[in-house]
């Protein structure tokens, strides 16, 4: 399974709900940005974190459905430097 | 006249949260109505906040501004030290595909090819206030890869 980067809306699992409840404002959404993925899950930061650099593991068993932006991404920019008139 | 310079690639998310919380709620961006009835739909619930799906998006967007400009100020940086090292090398790109460790693109003489990988904590203490220290672990890190 490969989720890509961004944005995403996690609809928790029942297994889900009981581990992150206290964070999930009582609607059964988890709400955060995919950062990285492996085998256990996806390592997302979440959007209500007073940890913005910590990581939470959202293992595959944790939610029934996502939504993730899957924005095309965008084109390597070019810096121009070193000018000599 | 001299134009140089070299490309800025980004594949990791680093979301900046600070930035998302700050704009009123008048100003974020629009989610589709039907952005809206696909939720609505998929998610049973009444308390899909889509305010807090807008502020996901600017989070998102305002962190990928905030590593292109770090990129940016990285890859000048580096141009200074081939400069200082006076290695034969240019600079192509500048690439954050992993949390961990970035990616500097070189080509040498005769285009020969480099791929240096430098920790992230490396990379963020050149840009936020490059110390010689800093600049010459960047130095062992380019001439271990025979830059």
């Amino acid at each position: 399974m490969f989720l890509g980067i961004g944005p995403v809306v996690f609809r928790l699992s029942s297994e889900g709900r009981g581990v992150f409840g206290a964070v999930s404002k009582d609607d059964g959404l988890l709400v955060g940005i995919v950062e990285m993925q492996d085998d256990h899950g996806a390592w997302v930061s979440l959007q209500d974190s007073t940890a913005p650099y910590q990581l939470v593991l959202v293992k595959w068993a944790h939610f029934d459905t996502a939504v993730i932006d899957q924005l095309p991404p965008p084109e390597p920019r070019r810096v121009r430097i070193g000018f000599k008139n | 006249m001299e134009t140089t310079g070299f490309d800025i690639e980004i594949a990791v998310g680093r979301p900046d949260w600070e930035a998302a919380k700050r704009v009123p709620s008048a100003q974020l961006p629009v989610v589709s109505e039907g952005e809206k009835e696909f939720y609505r739909k998929l998610f049973p619930t009444e308390h899909m906040d889509f305010d807090r799906l807008a502020r996901l998006r600017v989070a998102w967007d305002e962190g990928r501004k905030r590593l292109e400009k770090t990129a940016e100020s990285l890859g000048r940086i580096v141009v200074e030290v081939l400069d200082e090292i006076k290695a034969d090398w240019r600079l192509d790109a500048v690439v954050l595909r992993r949390p961990d460790f970035w990616l500097l693109v070189m080509t040498g003489a005769k285009s020969s090819h480099a791929n240096v990988e430098i920790p992230r904590a490396l990379g963020q203490d050149l840009v936020e206030g490059p110390r010689s220290e800093d600049r010459d672990r960047l130095k062992r890190y380019l001439q271990d890869a025979g830059v």
